[in-house]
């Protein structure tokens, strides 16, 4: 009996996963990439990639003093919101989203 | 971590060679893999024709899934006229991509075509012309000059046509490890266009 053949890899997959592998100074570059997970076949104990379609993540981080943050992080509450959201919103207005 | 890829639409145009020399250039800075996505499977053929002797992993699509995390550099040969769609995610996916044509109308117009295609993209694109023969033919000079003149996105660098290459693909290691001092040059070559590509990349 013979076994179904085995799916290639897309290009872009193979290419998520080595992305997927660098650490976040050097990945954090031009494309946002698909993720990518890694998964292994039980029957044939291969790697098998599934693409989540959820775009890469990373951190932004920024350092302000307690007090603007206990401030800030109220004010948001109050507007039913929180920092995060205040935060992206302002930098897309003002830069715009990428591509 | 770069990934390069070496792609045309025309087969015999140095994509194999050009692949198997750059990553035996890369492998000198770092970990480096050769994803061989040819169904020729040349550059797994001149590899284990060698032994395995390579500087490099040398691998298959189905396979490159366990190899390519953690490398420093990836180099991507893919089958003549590859399908627009993987054209399409390599353009998106990768740092540069490498159009070899030798230096002859037959070559130049799949290339011209490519490019064409990739200009479309916002991909990192650079026609290298390869194959060119020894002077006093300036063949190779006239095209590299031609296409960066037409506004085409050429290496500085060109590839000579070396009795060398077929060689070292019969020994199954790349020409620089061939014992034949008349052959650096040809390993000159690659090693020159490594460093372009490292100051394109920078």
């Amino acid at each position: 009996m013979s076994q179904a053949k085995k799916e290639k890899p897309s290009f872009l997959g193979i290419i998520n996963v080595a992305r997927a592998s660098e650490p976040e100074s050097q990945n954090a570059g031009n494309t946002e990439l698909q993720q990518t997970s890694i998964t292994v076949d039980q029957n044939t104990s291969e790697p098998v990639l599934q693409n989540t379609g959820k775009p890469e993540m990373a951190n932004l981080t920024i350092k302000v003093s307690k007090a603007r943050r206990k401030h800030w992080g109220l004010e948001a509450k109050k507007d039913n919101t929180n920092l995060t959201q205040v935060i992206i919103e302002s930098l897309i207005a003002k830069y715009g989203d990428a591509d | 971590m770069k990934i390069i890829t070496v792609t045309g639409y025309k087969g015999g145009v140095a994509k194999s060679t050009t692949s198997v020399h750059l990553a035996t250039y890369f492998s000198e800075k770092g970990k480096t893999v050769l994803l061989d996505g040819d169904p020729n499977r040349t550059a797994i053929a001149w590899a284990e024709r060698g032994g395995q002797k390579m500087p490099f992993i040398a691998v298959d699509q189905r396979q490159a899934v366990k190899f390519v995390a953690g490398s420093d550099y990836i180099i991507i040969d893919t089958p003549a006229r590859p399908d627009s769609d993987d054209l399409k995610e390599l353009a998106k996916g990768c740092d540069l991509m490498i159009l070899p044509t030798a230096p002859d109308v037959l070559s130049l117009q799949p290339m011209l075509e490519i490019a064409r295609d990739l200009g479309e993209t916002k991909a990192n694109f650079r026609a290298l012309v390869a194959i060119v023969p020894p002077h006093p033919s300036t063949e190779g000079k006239q095209m590299r000059d031609e296409l960066e003149l037409g506004g085409v996105p050429v290496f500085k660098t060109t590839i000579r046509r070396t009795v060398g290459f077929p060689k070292a693909a019969l020994a199954g290691v790349p020409i620089r490890d061939l014992d034949d001092a008349r052959l650096r040059i040809a390993w000159a070559d690659y090693q020159n266009l490594g460093k372009e590509i490292e100051a394109l990349l920078k």
